[in-house]
């Protein structure tokens, strides 16, 4: 041999190892990339699953509903993608994070709380309770397979129905055909907790409405995260609140959850029974080794009630309305997404479409919305007699002033709602018809300047609360006040701010019941129809408190549920007038009948496993309604809040007055609103257009199609009209491409 | 060989892969961990507080405030490496922030970005578990206090052991004290002041070597109801039977931090009926704090109670629940951060004791308190450390919490000039923050706006500086007024002159007396009022409806007094003043004392009729509404150091109606003098004895009433 042939020899004696482990790599690459025949893996699967035991239901269109009689679990294939979600983990027994406890409700399908004879709340799975007694029936129906499980030691018989109806999984409670047969009271039932429970082997979350939406990682809960429950629309303001504190209940405002993993996703909304119901989430980790998301419904209300509270010697009592819910119906809709479709974004945009009938822009677009305190009450002498009297903060002229300055600035097409405009000030006894105090100006004076606003393409909107009861008179009575769970008249109390207690030195209040609320409103409809165009409802759209009258013939004992749909009436009634309607600190129900909302959350509970908050329910409004956060003047901070403001699409939104000299405080009740000088936030509405104006410029006439989280601190949200809003809240610059964005700052890009 | 050596190759090629596909893992573990960074909650992006912000009215009542500190970042395992454990104690020195780790047996050191510099770990045999209170010496050694150890062990700033200073021996230090290290602080000539538990008797005072050098600052057993019981039965029972009771001692001091100026500040961990918890001690170990100097009256903390911590309290099946200060902090401005760890709160105030803001909630949710042990500041930050959830907490200033410090700071510097438009802007942001209209009116005051410092010292119930505005105020307006209220002045002597000449020209022609043909009036009454109380008796010429009529206007002039006194001589909350309650109250007071002393006539063969003794009782009061009405009057023309006239107005008023009642009843029972004392002390008795049933009844009725109602409620519960 040569030294070529050596050469060559020695390089073959590399290279073609090298080849021959390229070859051997790529192989196994390609192995370990092979796309899996979904199809056969489902087929494969399915044959495992009719091994144990399950059977083919139903189908539509691209979902198929099997189910396994013996255990009661279930699984959804949406053909589409080939994706399988299954009522339980199907690996639960092998949980390594689980206790026992936890492996047995990670076979069930419902659980129930329940109080004993005793007063002594417990809870159950149907695992447990029904399906190892064998004691439930099981029944194909037309459109799925309905359930009875009779709970035989607590004496329940529940019946719940899975089904499938366009394209869409339902789960159903029968809240109508449950069946109590001993002693214990059945109080809620949670659905299907476990249903599409992620393993957190791939990456996702849970999106829970919680303020303005929030999600829970799949991955990355922080290790001192419990479970998270909440009610949806907020607390049964019939329950008693203890303190005031922030460890009150979570809000949800939206009736609906979510689950992305990997490229599928879940939105499961609360079609029926939403105001009845709760939301239970758990991160991965938690309690099992699977996130779980589910919602409950609450049959029977029961509270606890304080015997002499506040005087040392305080007793706790378990209370509960005996009646169970009636005429109530409790049904979750499941829509199985995938792709672009499975995250919050697409989610919001589906419920839009559901909430609104279609996710067309129909906004009558406002660029401001100012709170205008009118009066306050004061004491007053009368010679050397004191009372309290009101004491005016601002006159229509003032009001008119207010508004050509706005217009000035470069607020034009704003909104202005009127506060405090009653004979008595605000928490005073409640008025159906706008007759305002004469000290601010008279009925014809008001009119006559919302004509002229309304030409202006302004609003002027009088603020009412037809709910809160602060003062009893001829036409509203003790007995039309709404009933707390232990058949009392429900009173509300202020807290302190500094014990979170009850401030018992400040009158209670009372609530008005839904019947005569729907009679004041159309009222008031009616009255301010003559002048105005849109009317701001302050508590019609969250104080929502079921009424547990005992006179079981009454029209008066409502649940939940009825007391919502009763203020839809009203809402729909006005609507139907032409009369435009605004909320304050709105819930879910009455978004669909708002033409702007004020103090729409914009933060969440503060849920220790939540890993990102998210403008959700912004995104439903968006293009639809006028939204506004916190006023900014009485916000903690307000460049972060204005940076929030164009992160989540919102409007600004101030509450003020002018307080004159001789008054520099504010009286009990009204010093919430301790920075509320209009002469000194002139300026800062002024500033505030400047700083807000190629952000309105940018996205008007556009609505929020996406949002993200880019990286810590930084956040984008994309508009129908291709406008990015690039936001940073950290102290460091970022920059990508050509758009830098200075430290708590935001810039526009896209293609806009 | 060579295809052992191409196997060779083939093998290393696919190893080097397989290994950086570990490696590509690792990598993508790695910007998972970065990811995992980045879905935290974004603390820069809260806008709303956990907690609501508040202070204080002056009545003290709390009210409505921004947040002046908000959430700047929580620390915790995600950026200590190996994580907090039970932490203990935190203090910043040099710009780094130490915390004492105790489960972790270490020493944590953190930038003043708040981010982890190193760790510490003492080489000390028996741990640090026990650690309590931590201190790092201007030379960088650290003293940590071991509690259950009893020693206070000093290391270099590297952990190596320097010494171990043992429980302190001296013979001020009495046999058999408990002794359990808690914090100190070494002050710039190397003292040592040491707060420990068991230790009643003061602050412990040592030198560099831990050599008793005496207790500084002892606190005393405060004087009150338990006080006096507690000497009493020292005084009646044995040692043996007073050792089985509650020992009646001062309150403990929970800790103490040091300023620049090594002046030390302690808090003392006390029930709700302290004050002073909070203290600034001079060299001497006197509190200065809020006091030009100790010999002051302690300053106002929240509507002059002189009490730290919340006001308000919560009563509940395990009693009261107060604040309980358990650590404090200056920082480099003087401000002052006193812990409550029974509420979980953090209450910032100026060392004028002004309240400037609360903040911290407890709570379970994010960026709540649920154990904080200790508190420091590192420049405007106030770092917590909370042992439950394991996290260093910082806060930090907001917009408004920055105007307040430094607006505070110019006031405490005296430039209250400079600080008038601090204040301007923030009684702007928060009305209801009085301290601001103090500032706004000691600024008015030096532009020598007397009117607005009035208006401003009004609104901050601030009466020495409304005083000094007003005294300078009256005075512009004197020298104004003087020559025309000279000449009026002499027009009314002249007036008078003439009256009075006339009226004795009158009484020189008619000798006689005069005789009275209607009832007795009760102005006459009061300048005559032996000779109207006789013809009451005598003649029959008292008047019921004259005496009504009489009550009716000294009611009305109490109800002038209460509404329109003014500020200086007036502390009344008009808020509570109740038109009912005053009536009830003056009414009730009336009747128990003239039917009291009908009775006492009854029993002691006085002669009135009760119509009579309301007669006399009604127009004797006479004088005092008098009174009250001039001084009314005369409050807005008086300054506080005319206060002695404002009083002695009143004090006539009252002696002359006790007089007037005194010879009334005498004249209408025909008592002697003697027996007029008697009854007298009669009627008070009587008195206390019929309010004491009153009150013994109203007891039982509104116990019954709430008995009924936690019958109905309880049966609406149950049923």
């Amino acid at each position: 041999m040569n030294d070529m042939s050596k050469k060559y020899a020695k390089f073959e004696n590399i290279l073609i190892p090298v080849l021959i482990s390229m070859c051997l790599m790529i192989s196994v690459s390609c192995m370990r990339n092979e796309v899996p025949d979904i199809a056969e893996e489902h087929k494969s699967l399915t044959s495992d699953h009719a091994d144990k035991g399950y059977e083919h239901v139903i189908s539509d269109a691209s979902l198929s509903l099997y189910i396994n009689k013996a255990t009661g679990q279930f699984y959804v294939v949406n053909s589409s993608n080939d994706a399988i979600y299954y009522s339980n983990p199907p690996d639960s027994d092998n949980d390594v994070k689980a206790n026992n406890y936890y492996k047995m409700n990670m076979k069930s399908q419902i659980e129930i709380r329940y109080l004993n004879p005793k007063l002594v709340q417990e809870s159950l799975n149907n695992f447990v309770g029904s399906v190892m007694n064998g004691s439930y029936t099981v029944n194909e129906t037309d459109r799925g397979v309905r359930f009875d499980y009779d709970f035989v030691d607590e004496g329940f018989v529940i019946p719940v129905e899975y089904y499938l109806e366009n394209d869409k999984f339902y789960a159903k409670v029968i809240v109508d055909e449950i069946v109590e047969y001993k002693q214990n009271l059945l109080l809620e039932i949670v659905v299907l907790p476990y249903f599409a429970a992620p393993d957190g082997l791939e990456e996702g979350y849970i999106l829970i409405p919680d303020g303005c939406g929030a999600i829970i990682g799949l991955s990355d809960v922080s290790s001192a995260a419990g479970s998270y429950s909440g009610s949806v629309y907020g607390r049964d303001s019939a329950l008693n609140l203890l303190r005031s504190s922030v460890n009150l209940p979570n809000q949800i405002t939206l009736p609906l959850f979510g689950i992305v993993e990997g490229d599928t996703g879940i939105l499961a909304v609360i079609e029926e029974g939403d105001a009845q119901s709760r939301i239970y989430a758990s991160p991965n980790g938690v309690n099992t080794g699977y996130a779980s998301v589910g919602a409950s419904v609450i049959v029977r209300n029961s509270d606890t009630a304080l015997l002499k509270e506040m005087t040392g010697v305080e007793k706790s009592v378990t209370v509960f309305n005996p009646a169970i819910a009636k005429d109530l119906s409790f049904r979750i809709e499941y829509s199985f997404l995938s792709g672009e479709n499975a995250n919050y974004s697409a989610m919001a945009r589906i419920y839009q479409e559901k909430l609104f009938g279609n996710n067309s822009i129909t906004v009558d677009h406002k660029h401001l919305i100012a709170d205008l305190l009118l009066s306050t009450r004061i004491r007053k002498n009368f010679l050397i007699f004191p009372y309290s009297g009101v004491e005016s903060l601002l006159s229509t002229e003032d009001i008119r002033a207010i508004s050509d300055e706005l217009d000035d600035i470069g607020f034009d097409e704003h909104i202005i709602k009127l506060s405090g405009w009653q004979k008595k000030s605000m928490f005073s006894a409640m008025q159906s018809e706008f007759k305002p105090s004469a000290k601010t100006g008279s009925r014809s004076d008001y009119f006559s300047l919302a004509g002229d606003m309304t030409a202006n393409n302004n609003i002027l909107a009088p603020g009412f609360d037809l709910l809160n009861i602060y003062e009893f008179s001829s036409g509203i009575r003790k007995n039309d006040a709404v009933r707390n769970v232990s058949g009392g008249i429900l009173e509300l109390f202020r807290f302190r701010s500094s014990t979170y207690r009850k401030n018992t030195e400040i009158k209670p209040i009372n609530v008005l019941n839904s019947t005569d609320f729907v009679r004041l409103y159309s009222e008031f409809v009616i009255s301010s129809a003559q002048g105005f165009v849109m009317i701001a409802d302050d508590t019609g759209a969250h104080l929502l408190a079921s009424n547990n009258h005992r006179n079981k013939t009454a029209v008066l004992a409502q649940t939940r549920q009825k007391v919502m749909e009763s203020y839809l009436t009203a809402f729909e009634s006005s609507l139907s007038k032409g009369m435009s309607l605004m909320f304050d600190d709105p819930q879910g129900y009455a978004l669909k009948y708002a033409h702007s909302v004020t103090d729409l959350a914009n933060s969440t509970s503060g849920y220790i496993g939540f890993s990102e908050e998210v403008p959700f329910v912004q995104m439903v409004l968006s293009g639809k309604v006028n939204y506004a956060g916190e006023p900014l003047n009485l916000v903690m901070n307000m460049h972060t809040s204005l940076l929030k403001m164009v992160e989540f699409g919102e409007i600004p939104y101030f509450k003020l007055s002018e307080l004159k000299e001789d008054l520099r405080t504010l009286p009990p009740v009204f010093n919430e609103n301790y920075s509320i000088n209009y002469s000194y936030y002139k300026s800062k509405i002024s500033d505030i257009y400047d700083f807000a104006e190629q952000y309105r410029l940018a996205t008007e006439n556009a609505k929020i199609i996406r949002h993200e989280k880019i990286r810590k601190n930084i956040y984008v949200t994309e508009y129908s009209n291709g406008t990015e809003i690039y936001v940073n809240y950290g102290s460091a610059e970022y920059s990508a491409g050509e758009l830098t964005l200075p430290p708590q700052s935001y810039g526009i890009g896209g293609e806009s | 060989m060579t295809f052992r050596r191409s196997f060779i190759i083939m093998i290393i090629f696919v190893l080097i892969f397989s290994f950086s596909g570990t490696i590509s893992a690792a990598a993508s573990s790695a910007s998972a961990a970065a990811d995992a960074d980045d879905v935290a909650v974004d603390v820069d992006r809260i806008t709303r507080s956990s907690d609501n912000g508040y202070n204080y009215d002056p009545y003290g009542y709390s009210v409505p405030a921004p947040n002046a500190y908000a959430l700047l970042k929580s620390v915790g395992a995600d950026e200590i490496p190996g994580g907090l454990s039970s932490p203990s104690d935190i203090f910043v020195y040099d710009n780094e922030i130490y915390i004492l780790d105790n489960g972790n047996n270490r020493i944590v050191v953190l930038d003043d970005g708040l981010s982890f510099v190193r760790a510490v770990l003492p080489a000390y045999e028996a741990g640090i578990m026990d650690g309590y209170g931590l201190f790092v010496h201007t030379n960088g050694n650290i003293y940590i206090t071991l509690y259950e150890q009893k020693t206070i062990l000093v290391t270099d700033p590297e952990g190596n052991v320097l010494k171990e200073i043992g429980q302190p021996v001296s013979p001020l230090i009495p046999k058999g004290m408990a002794y359990r290290p808690k914090r100190l602080v070494i002050s710039s000539d190397d003292k040592i002041y040491l707060v420990a538990e068991g230790v009643y008797y003061g602050i412990i005072q040592i030198d560099a070597d831990g050599n008793f050098q005496r207790f500084f600052a002892s606190n005393t057993v405060e004087p009150g109801l338990k006080t006096f019981f507690s000497n009493l039965y020292k005084k009646i029972f044995t040692n043996e039977q007073q050792g089985k009771t509650e020992r009646s001692l001062p309150y403990e001091y929970s800790s103490i931090d040091i300023d620049d100026k090594s002046f030390v500040f302690s808090t003392v961990s006390a029930d709700l009926s302290s004050s002073g918890q909070v203290k600034k001690h001079n060299p001497a170990g006197e509190n200065i704090l809020g006091r030009k100097d100790p010999s002051e009256v302690s300053a106002n903390v929240i509507a002059g109670t002189g009490k730290y911590g919340d006001h308000e309290i919560n009563l509940t099946t395990a009693g009261y629940v107060t604040s309980l200060l358990n650590d404090i902090s200056v920082d480099d401005r003087g401000f002052i951060f006193v812990l409550d760890t029974s509420r979980n709160k953090i209450f910032n105030y100026d060392q004028e004791n002004n309240l400037l803001s609360v903040f911290g909630t407890e709570g379970n949710v994010f960026a709540t308190l649920s154990e904080p042990v200790a508190i420091d500041a590192s420049g405007d930050m106030c770092l917590v450390l909370d042992r439950k959830k394991n996290t260093l907490i910082a806060y930090a200033p907001t917009r408004y919490g920055s105007l307040l410090r430094d607006a505070v700071s110019l006031y405490s510097a005296q430039q209250y000039e400079a600080a008038n438009d601090i204040w301007l802007e923030i009684s702007e942001i928060n009305n209801n923050l009085i301290i601001a209209h103090d500032g706004i009116a000691k600024a008015s005051l030096g532009r020598n706006e007397y009117v607005t410092a009035m208006h401003h010292f009004e609104i901050a119930k601030n009466k020495t500086g409304y005083n000094e505005a007003f005294l300078q105020n009256r005075t512009v307006i004197l020298n104004r007024i003087a020559p025309f209220l000279f000449i009026l002045l002499a027009v009314l002597l002249a007036g008078i002159w003439i009256i009075l000449s006339r009226s004795t020209r009158k009484a020189i022609q008619s000798t006689s007396k005069k005789e009275i043909t209607h009832d007795i009036r009760p102005g006459y009454a009061m300048i005559h009022p032996i000779d109207a109380f006789e013809r009451i008796k005598s003649e029959g010429k008292g008047n019921t409806y004259y005496a009504i009529a009489a009550i009716v206007l000294i009611f009305a002039f109490r109800l002038i007094s209460l509404n329109y006194t003014g500020f200086l001589f007036n502390s009344i909350n008009p808020l509570t003043i109740n038109f009912a309650y005053e009536l009830l109250q003056f009414a009730l007071l009336f009747l128990v004392f003239t039917l009291c002393s009908h009775a006492v006539s009854s029993f002691i063969d006085g002669k009135a009729f009760y119509k009579e003794t309301f007669i006399v009782c009604a127009f004797a009061l006479l004088p005092y509404g008098s009174a009250l009405v001039l001084s009314t009057v005369l409050s807005h023309f008086l300054s506080l150091n005319e206060a002695v006239f404002f009083s002695l107005i009143n004090q006539i008023g009252v002696y002359w109606s006790a007089i007037m009642i005194f010879t009334g009843l005498m004249k209408v029972n025909s008592y002697s003098f003697k027996k007029t004392v008697f009854s007298f002390l009669l009627i008070i008795i009587m008195i206390l004895f019929v309010i004491f049933l009153l009150v013994l009844a109203y007891s039982l009725v509104m116990q019954f009433a709430s008995f009924i109602e936690d019958i109905i409620k309880e049966i609406q519960y149950r049923t």
